[in-house]
């Protein structure tokens, strides 16, 4: 219980340099360090420290989301994205809601190469907004799109907040992954929708395209399949198990090399960039992910943790209730803390709990990362919102959230409907992983 | 004085970037070896010796090694909403404190790291798998890694004593820099 005592305090100091622009990962290790100095002194801390930071890097299953990330960035700089986005166009140009419809179907394809929602914001905002800026699609609907279209990269295989939960959470992350693709797609159609809804409502937020014809239309699928077909050698083996999620990355990696390579898209250059890149956003996603750990281990040694758990479980309340209160922590979180952050924060506390209540931890899975998307996309730290920012500095943030508004609504009610109806969760990994 | 100063900066410099490179070789034999081991599996019903272990190993270069340039680059991940809206003597006075802390901290996490390191290289710690593979070299990464983190601090520090600019008016400055050389190299 004395141990306790200092926990508020700890809160308290973290939040403060949270909102100082100290980076996020270092006052997680910082406030978790003081916090173990409180129980333990300072001179154990930081032996201990120092030996469990090699603990905390040397990581099998977590070596997969670098190779993920390997796997987008040179798809991206293979040029994948504008073949996506000229094959959807290609083909959606027409209907109502034209280049907007096409960006938020090439950013399902995109995602299948890439499980990093920033960095599906990023390549969308450099290659679709001038295109939608072009052809006069409202600034706030086009803005709105691609903020929130790169969050589809959060649940769609191979998804990284996925592989983070079933890593903290110790499920499946082969399930995880599975799980994520009905979800994804149903998300991607919601978004369809509210998107050919709206503009059949109001034709000038987006001027429709002249329809293409039969021959540019089989021509823009050319430069997609073979990354498509990729995606799917990806999603198909971690489904089948025939390959570990690290093994799945790295296979697409290579694979996504060997194609842009064939295609002459790859010089000398573009491979260092690529592997810098890809080092570069591992240490920045990572130290996060170190700091959280060690956070979240002083939580656990100061009693915090099981003194949440316990409350829980004592809750008199439905099983339906008590995660839809956690889901409300979650997004009230997610307007001030970044994805990963909040899973180690969270998961260790809120979820063994709730599946001792008899809650599927796949469906709990599968809502925590929903609504890290919406997270990504609330402010006043929708981080997708700044990428977006940072890559279209034309855009304000005003602009940027007002365009988000709608895509929001459909995130809530998809969000809902997962959370009444665990089986779109669940019956894909059911079906692929019976015993 | 001044050539001194400017040396040892241009080094530190070096220094990073040749650990971000160090990163990158790691992400490039991790997809390497587990291609090979997949590829070994399916092909011949083998598997190759110490993929697994080395793999989880130089995954430790990757998460240490890029600390500092990233930090360079202020790409580390931030919340600003009360400090942007903070006058610029309260930011300076923020990130110096922050700063002073960050550099103490990860100086005595570099030390006790490296300790940890020597140890274990002297009992000859390894990962047990198909074959036992040493993990000094992996263990090397994160004092490595933290020293560099930690100098970097140091060097935003004096750099704010010294000129009063805050380390990501400097980054942008940085960033802007390199943009401008590299349409420069491809042009």
């Amino acid at each position: 219980m004395s141990d306790l005592l200092g926990l508020p305090f700890i809160l308290i100091f973290a939040a403060i340099m949270l909102v100082l622009r100290i980076p996020i990962g270092i006052v997680l290790m910082l406030a978790g360090a003081l916090g173990f100095s409180l129980i333990r002194g300072p001179v154990i801390t930081l032996d201990t420290l120092g030996g469990r930071l090699f603990s905390v890097g040397s990581g099998y299953e977590l070596s997969a989301i670098p190779l993920f990330l390997l796997m987008g960035h040179v798809a991206s700089t293979g040029g994948i994205t504008q073949d996506i986005y000229r094959a959807a166009r290609a083909w959606l140009g027409h209907l109502k809601g034209s280049v907007v419809l096409a960006t938020t179907v090439a950013a399902v394809g995109f995602a299948a190469c890439s499980g990093s929602t920033t960095s599906s914001t990023a390549v969308f905002g450099r290659v679709a907004i001038p295109e939608m800026l072009r052809l006069k699609v409202n600034r706030k609907l086009a803005a709105g799109c691609v903020a929130t279209v790169g969050t589809l990269a959060g649940m769609i295989p191979p998804s990284i907040n996925l592989i983070v939960f079933g890593i903290i959470a110790r499920e499946s992350v082969p399930q995880l992954l599975i799980a994520g693709i009905i979800p994804g797609l149903m998300t991607a159609a919601a978004f369809v929708l509210m998107i050919y809804i709206r503009v059949s409502r109001n034709p000038e937020l987006a001027p429709t395209l002249p329809r293409a014809d039969r021959e540019e239309r089989m021509q823009s699928l050319k430069g997609v399949w073979s990354f498509l077909a990729l995606g799917g050698l990806v999603i198909g083996g971690i489904y089948a198990g025939i390959f570990t999620p690290t093994e799945a990355g790295a296979l697409g990696a290579t694979g996504a090399f060997i194609i842009a390579a064939a295609r002459r898209r790859l010089s000398v250059s573009s491979i260092k960039g690529v592997f810098l890149e890809t080092a570069q956003t591992t240490s920045v996603i990572f130290i996060i992910l170190v700091g959280a750990l060690i956070f979240s281990a002083y939580l656990a040694m100061s009693g915090g943790s099981s003194a949440i758990s316990e409350f829980i479980l004592g809750l008199d309340l439905p099983l339906l209730a008590i995660v839809a209160l956690y889901i409300v922590i979650l997004l009230a979180l997610g307007c001030i803390v970044d994805p990963i952050s909040m899973m180690f924060l969270t998961v260790p506390i809120f979820v063994p709990p709730l599946v001792e209540l008899g809650a599927n931890p796949i469906w709990l899975g599968i809502l925590v990362a929903k609504t890290l998307e919406i997270g990504m996309i609330t402010p006043p730290v929708g981080l997708n919102a700044f990428v977006l920012k940072s890559v279209v500095p034309s855009f304000s943030l005003r602009e940027i959230f007002g365009g988000i508004w709608w895509f929001l609504q459909v995130e809530v009610l998809t969000l809902i409907l997962i959370l009444f109806v665990p089986v779109l969760a669940t019956w894909l990994p059911s079906l692929a992983f019976a015993e | 004085m001044t050539s001194l100063v400017t040396t040892a900066t241009r080094l530190q410099d070096r220094l990073e970037e040749l650990l971000c490179y160090i990163s990158a070789l790691a992400v490039a034999g991790m997809m390497v070896i587990t291609t090979l081991e997949v590829i070994a599996r399916a092909a011949f019903y083998k598997s190759v010796p110490g993929s697994y272990q080395y793999v989880s190993l130089l995954f430790v270069y990757l998460i240490y090694l890029g600390l500092a340039f990233s930090q360079r680059r202020d790409a580390h991940i931030t919340i600003g909403i009360v400090y942007d809206n903070l006058p610029r003597k309260a930011r300076q006075i923020v990130q110096g404190v922050f700063l002073m802390v960050a550099f103490v901290f990860f100086a005595a996490i570099t030390w006790t790291s490296a300790i940890s390191t020597w140890d274990n290289y002297v009992l000859g710690d390894t990962v047990l798998g198909a074959i036992e593979v040493q993990t000094w070299w992996a263990r090397a990464g994160v004092p490595a890694g933290c020293a560099l983190f930690s100098l970097r601090f140091l060097t935003q520090l004096c750099c704010l004593v010294a000129s009063g600019e805050l380390y990501e008016e400097t980054a942008e400055r940085y960033v802007i820099q390199q943009e401008a050389e590299q349409s420069e190299k491809t042009s």
